[in-house]
């Protein structure tokens, strides 16, 4: 009973966190159709820049969030201008401009490595560290802090994409770019919108993430194979596929955590991966439900 | 003819795709009010001068005004609030959304302010002339049929309540009754809204029956231009549609130099 209700937390409390991730994976690809494989480093700076404002300066937590949304705004708007945007102009292929967004990833982690050192820094909850006890197991306030807002930001996309005009041009900027532009939406500000948005929600989550694990310029490679796992998992594109994908792929790690071995979790995200393509090649919610829900 | 009330007016317009020229020196006119075909056959350039005029494709030379301003270097989400909406070739429809969200999507230009009452308006005048679309407003749009569909491409665009309308082949791939349907609405719309109407066709009978004159288009050139009824009278005209038309060496040469 212990370890179950264990797992289950630690698996909800990661896949809350990998689910955000995946999600501002799919708000960049569901508009721009980059898939931008610096999220993970965004993720690295939310949690980097976390440990900066909260831990070292101790700026209340509001501000910390205030700015890191700001700053990663912003990292995502530049690399939308200086990395994406030029390849998109010159129709370069997709598989290009995934391979500059590798680049850009790079550049963030050496550029983090360079100055911040390559330790890893405990980063300080802002609920503290003592735990609620629920059925005898310990758990840590922060738990319940991730997984709170990820299903706050979970409501808030649902009803940008369903319910808002803005959201439906996101969704038509993606399917049809030229009949996107012939109704009046300016295509390229959307972009430039979905990486500014996609590099908050990633750096939201490496902040939020960052107490239950450590900040690092390294965690951004672990979190973003977890992130894209989940994003194609539940199907690129798809709203409640990020979160499906990402409670599975939680769940899995916890599983390994707790049974078998930390190491074991990338191991056994590649496993669930390959099942689920195997079985199905589009995700779970892959293609149908994302033609509803989210965007081709 | 008075230029001043010339709402489209395009001049020498040229279009490439890399090396290969689509269409080469084109100018026309489209007055307020008129309905003007554009006929050729395959290849001719018809959608090549149509997204130019949208602004899907750059010019290489030439112009493109409306209302006498130049609208050349205007980005294409800025052409809808000038007035202009196209019904592109092969719709081009949002077809994972619903009816009523591709018709919202077409008022999208009169921007976020636009009230829900003013969008509501319009989408009722558009369900007006559409009625068919009425009942399928939570349908798919990609569930519709090809008419259906046709007729929410040219719902979306009048949500922007255009000044002119542009029309890239409404009648590919419909039944002739349909066909005839959509250039009946065509009409009334012209004649009940002040709205002027640019329609790319090789339907040449049934374009040239709607419109008040014509410009053939043959290999990215313009070889002929007149009235409607006095092309409609012509014997050759079936071999424009072939793309056989020929009218003195002077523009034989012209083409053959492509
Ligand atoms: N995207 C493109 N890239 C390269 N060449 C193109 C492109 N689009 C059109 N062309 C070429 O430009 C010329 C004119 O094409 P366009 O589509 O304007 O003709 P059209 O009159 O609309 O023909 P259709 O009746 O078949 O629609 C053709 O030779 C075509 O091959
Ligand atoms: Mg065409």
């Amino acid at each position: 009973m212990v370890s179950f209700v264990e797992v289950v937390i630690t698996a909800a409390s990661f896949g809350a966190a990998y689910a955000l991730l995946a999600l501002s994976i799919n708000v960049i690809y569901s508009t721009s159709t980059v898939l931008n494989f610096a999220q993970g480093e965004f993720m690295m700076l939310g949690g980097m820049l976390g440990w900066v404002f909260y831990s070292a300066l101790g700026l209340p937590y509001w501000l910390a969030v205030v700015l890191i949304a700001g700053s990663m705004g912003l990292v995502g708007l530049a690399e939308y201008l200086l990395v994406v945007r030029p390849l998109l102009v010159r129709r370069a292929a997709d598989i290009a401009i995934m391979i500059a967004t590798f680049g850009a990833a790079y550049v963030i982690r050496t550029t983090a490595a360079l100055g911040m050192g390559r330790v890893e820094r405990p980063a300080k909850p802002p609920l503290g560290q003592a735990p609620f006890v629920i059925g005898g197991v310990p758990i840590l306030p922060q738990s319940f802090v991730v997984i709170g807002i990820t299903c706050a930001v979970l409501v808030l996309a649902w009803w940008l994409y369903s319910r808002t005009t803005l959201g439906l041009a996101l969704r038509a900027a993606a399917f049809d770019p030229d009949g996107a532009q012939i109704v009046g939406i300016n295509v390229d500000r959307l972009n430039a919108v979905t990486f500014a948005g996609g590099g908050i929600l990633a750096g939201i989550a490496g902040l939020l993430i960052s107490p239950l694990s450590y900040a690092s310029p390294w965690f951004g490679i672990t979190f973003a194979i977890s992130g894209f796992a989940a994003a194609i998992v539940g199907g690129l594109g798809s709203w409640p596929g990020a979160v499906a994908g990402g409670l599975i792929l939680g769940l899995a790690n916890a599983l390994m955590l707790r049974y078998v071995s930390g190491q074991w979790g990338t191991f056994a995200t590649f496993i669930l991966l390959l099942l689920v393509l195997y079985v199905r090649p589009t995700g779970i919610f892959g293609e149908r439900i994302a033609a509803k829900f989210g965007t081709v | 003819m008075n230029t001043a009330s010339s709402f489209l007016s395009v001049s020498g317009l040229s279009v490439s795709y890399g090396q290969i020229r689509a269409i080469r020196d084109v100018s026309l006119n489209v007055f307020s009010g008129e309905i003007v075909a554009i006929l050729g056959a395959n290849g001719a350039g018809k959608s090549t001068l149509m997204k130019a005029v949208a602004g899907l494709v750059p010019p290489a030379a030439g112009n493109v005004e409306i209302e006498g301003r130049s609208v050349s270097r205007l980005p294409a989400h800025q052409r809808p609030g000038m007035g202009v909406a196209l019904v592109p070739e092969g719709r081009k429809l949002f077809t994972p959304l619903t009816v009523e969200q591709n018709l919202r999507l077409g008022a999208y230009s009169l921007g976020q302010s636009a009230s829900r009452k003013l969008v509501g308006e319009r989408m009722d005048e558009v369900l007006e002339t559409f009625p068919v679309l009425a009942d399928r407003l939570h349908a798919l749009a990609g569930e519709l049929s090809g008419g259906q569909q046709q007729m929410l491409a040219i719902g979306r665009a009048l949500m922007s309540k255009p000044r002119l309308l542009l029309l890239d082949e409404p009648s590919l791939g419909l039944a002739p009754r349909i066909v005839e349907d959509v250039f009946a609405t065509l009409l009334a719309l012209n004649e009940s809204r002040d709205l002027s109407v640019l329609i790319a066709e090789q339907n040449i009978r049934e374009a040239l029956a709607v419109a008040d004159r014509a410009y053939v288009i043959q290999l990215g050139k313009v070889v002929i231009e007149d009235d409607a009824d006095i092309l409609f009278d012509r014997k050759d005209i079936e071999d424009v549609y072939m793309g056989r038309y020929k009218d003195g060496a002077d523009r034989e040469v012209a083409c053959d130099d492509r």
